[in-house]
């Protein structure tokens, strides 16, 4: 490499040019300038096309935001927040849901490294709204569109194994896709440890024959998702469709890494706190894992049976007066669709007061049931099947007959005697019944005997008058 | 054309300017690598290669003139070199599947068998360019532009030159 000088002068009284420096200060000032100009244009551009998006999305739903500017939207520390947020109704502008604080915070690098949407956190303080269903039966809050449904009276009943079923119909369609790409796997051994394979490349409609290469997916999914790595939301009240001391009056949902679908290895925690109006404090803790295993703990341990009674809560179990209190415990386990579980209730108090409209069963258990007097029971059940469709696989009737034979036998006892008693006066009445038939038959045979009934109530009207 | 036409120009004059030479190898090295790179294609979004590139055009002090220049001739250049830098793409094909592993690559078009072809055929013809532009600047500056700047002298003086129809427009053109 020649070292010539840069400049040549071409006369001696040229004067020496200062050479130029490595850095173009201007330049450097220019693009400095330009990205701060970026950095105060894009909040106005790109914070307000998400604001338009959310408000869109909202408004498909048939919801508005109360107050738009409440909502705030960070692009650069990729945050949506808000205080004082109201969602309401456009049609009639009630309230649906209210919040004090939210705060959802999106994981740029995880969501970029991983494809995926990445919430690093999302916080909601103080949420309240109304799941309440109106005079014509909807829940306006989530069916804002929905026609009117004059057969979904206030009262009836809230079908929660439909809503279950529908849950699990969701998880185990998503389930069996995913067992299906592993048993796929499974069938072809030689790339089970390969690398997952890569797409097909694309081809360029401006460039033909070009074609560009796809990145290998992450090992066990192709779509992006949606992943919550940090959950917070309390509440502060969401009455239900119909009302019963089942109704939220406070409650409390901390997640970790929720999502529907789970990454290799990762695990997901779901703890729920509710404070109801009239059944105490319900706590709900789920472990998930993405081998299909999992477990669900649930606490109740104050619920009335009386809320048992309202036919929208008891079903089967209602108007038949129940009273008393249970304290509910379940701890359940699950892998892949088989579920192994417990169900424990100790029932304190528990009485029935039968009437007209009361299931027969539980008319015929009333007597037995009563004569325990109230007495604690501890009934274990044991649940199975799958998660689908939970069983029964244990009723733990024997348990509880073999823990209060003593109280049983006693309470048989006193069934049985007052059968009896029952039995006793039927009987004698019927024996009244027949006597006092035969006696005026013998009456009507007899002219002697009649002539004799009517002398004295001839002698009795004199008597008395008549 | 009047825009290449000013742009050339402004090359030329630089050639006898107060640029330094490694501000032309520099400016011609980059405004290369930037014609033959996608920078924004349409359906693709902007590569972040070029971005880069385009922020040290106006961070580094190379010779803009320069830099536009060969960025202009050199995406022209690249419309008829479709067919060979497909053809290199395609021999690469291994190293576009890995690419598109990596996002930053992936996102700079390394991925595409036709785009990898023509920034293959950039890094090839930039350091090439570079070399033969400050090449030439050095000969113009220490032999050339004195040589000229005599004869337009000696012809303002009245004196007969050899092929002055020549040095007359060649002085103008490279404004000595």
């Amino acid at each position: 490499m020649s070292t010539a000088e840069p400049i040549v002068p071409t006369e001696p009284t040229a004067k020496v040019v200062k050479p130029p420096g490595f850095i173009r200060w201007w330049g450097f000032i220019a693009l400095f300038v330009f990205i701060l100009l970026v950095a105060v244009i894009a909040p106005l551009v790109i914070q307000a096309w998400v604001k338009r998006k959310i408000v869109n999305g909202l408004a498909s739903q048939g919801w508005k935001l109360a107050d738009p500017d409440a909502l705030s939207v960070s692009v650069f520390s990729a945050r949506v927040g808000g205080e004082a947020l109201k969602v309401q109704l456009i049609t009639t502008g009630e309230d649906v849901v209210s919040m004090d604080r939210l705060n959802a915070q999106l994981a740029l690098g995880d969501s970029w490294h991983l494809n995926d949407i990445v919430i690093q956190e999302l916080a909601i303080e103080g949420l309240s709204g109304s799941l309440r269903r109106g005079p014509d039966g909807r829940v306006k809050a989530v069916e804002p569109d929905e026609p009117a449904k004059p057969d979904a009276k206030p009262g009836t009943p809230i079908d929660w194994q439909k809503l279950y079923q529908q849950g699990m119909d969701q998880y185990q369609k998503y389930s069996e896709k995913k067992k299906a790409e592993q048993e796929a796997a499974k069938n072809k051994p030689s790339e089970t440890t390969k690398k997952p394979e890569r797409p097909a490349p694309e081809f360029d409609v401006d460039w033909p024959k070009a074609q560009r290469y796809q990145p290998i997916p992450t090992e066990g999914r192709h779509i992006p998702r949606v992943v919550v790595r940090r959950l917070a939301v309390s509440g502060k009240g969401l009455p239900l469709p119909d009302e019963s001391v089942f109704d939220i009056t406070s409650f409390a949902l901390e997640g970790t890494n929720v999502a529907l679908r789970q990454d290799v290895g990762e695990r997901m925690t779901l703890n729920a706190k509710v404070q109801t109006k009239g059944a105490g404090e319900i706590s709900l803790a789920v472990v998930r894992k993405e081998d299909d295993t999992g477990s669900l703990s649930f606490q109740a341990p104050a619920v009335p049976l009386s809320a048992l009674d309202s036919p929208a809560i008891g079903g089967g179990l209602a108007n038949s007066g129940l009273a008393g209190t249970a304290a509910v415990v379940s701890d359940n386990t699950w892998t892949g669709w088989l579920l192994d579980g417990d169900l424990t209730a100790k029932l304190t108090g528990l009485t029935l007061t039968p009437n007209a409209n009361t299931d027969d069963h539980l008319r015929q258990a009333a007597p037995i049931i009563n004569a325990l007097k109230g007495r604690t029971i501890s009934w274990p059940v044991k649940l199975g099947g799958t998660l689908v469709k939970p069983t029964i696989t244990d009723s733990g009737l024997q348990r509880v007959i073999a823990d209060n034979q003593d109280a049983l036998k006693d309470a048989l006892k006193e069934a049985a005697k007052a059968k009896l008693e029952e039995e006793k006066q039927k009987a004698l009445k019927k024996g009244e019944e027949k006597l006092n038939d035969a006696v005026k038959d013998q009456i009507q045979k007899n002219p002697e005997a009649q002539k004799a009934v009517d002398a004295g109530k001839d002698a009795l009207k004199g008597l008395f008058g008549r | 054309m009047f825009l290449l036409y000013r742009l050339l120009r402004n090359l030329i004059k630089a050639l006898a300017s107060d640029a330094a030479p490694w501000q032309l190898f520099l400016g011609t090295f980059l405004g290369t690598l930037l014609g033959f790179l996608p920078i924004f294609p349409l359906g693709y979004g902007p590569s972040p290669l070029a971005l880069i590139l385009i922020a040290l055009v106006f961070i580094l002090n190379v010779h803009l003139a320069t830099v536009f220049l060969f960025l202009g001739v050199t995406k022209l250049l690249t419309q008829v070199l479709h067919g060979p830098a497909l053809l290199i793409g395609d021999s690469l094909h291994d190293m576009a599947a890995n690419c598109a592993d990596i996002p930053f690559l992936n996102a700079s078009l390394w991925s595409h068998t036709g785009y990898l072809g023509l920034t293959v055929l950039g890094f090839c013809f930039a350091p090439l360019f570079a070399i033969l532009m400050y090449r030439f600047a050095l000969y113009f500056r220490l032999h050339l532009r004195d040589k000229l700047t005599a004869k337009m002298k000696a012809m303002r003086a009245g004196q007969i030159i050899d092929k002055p129809w020549l040095v007359r427009p060649v002085c103008w053109f490279f404004g000595l």
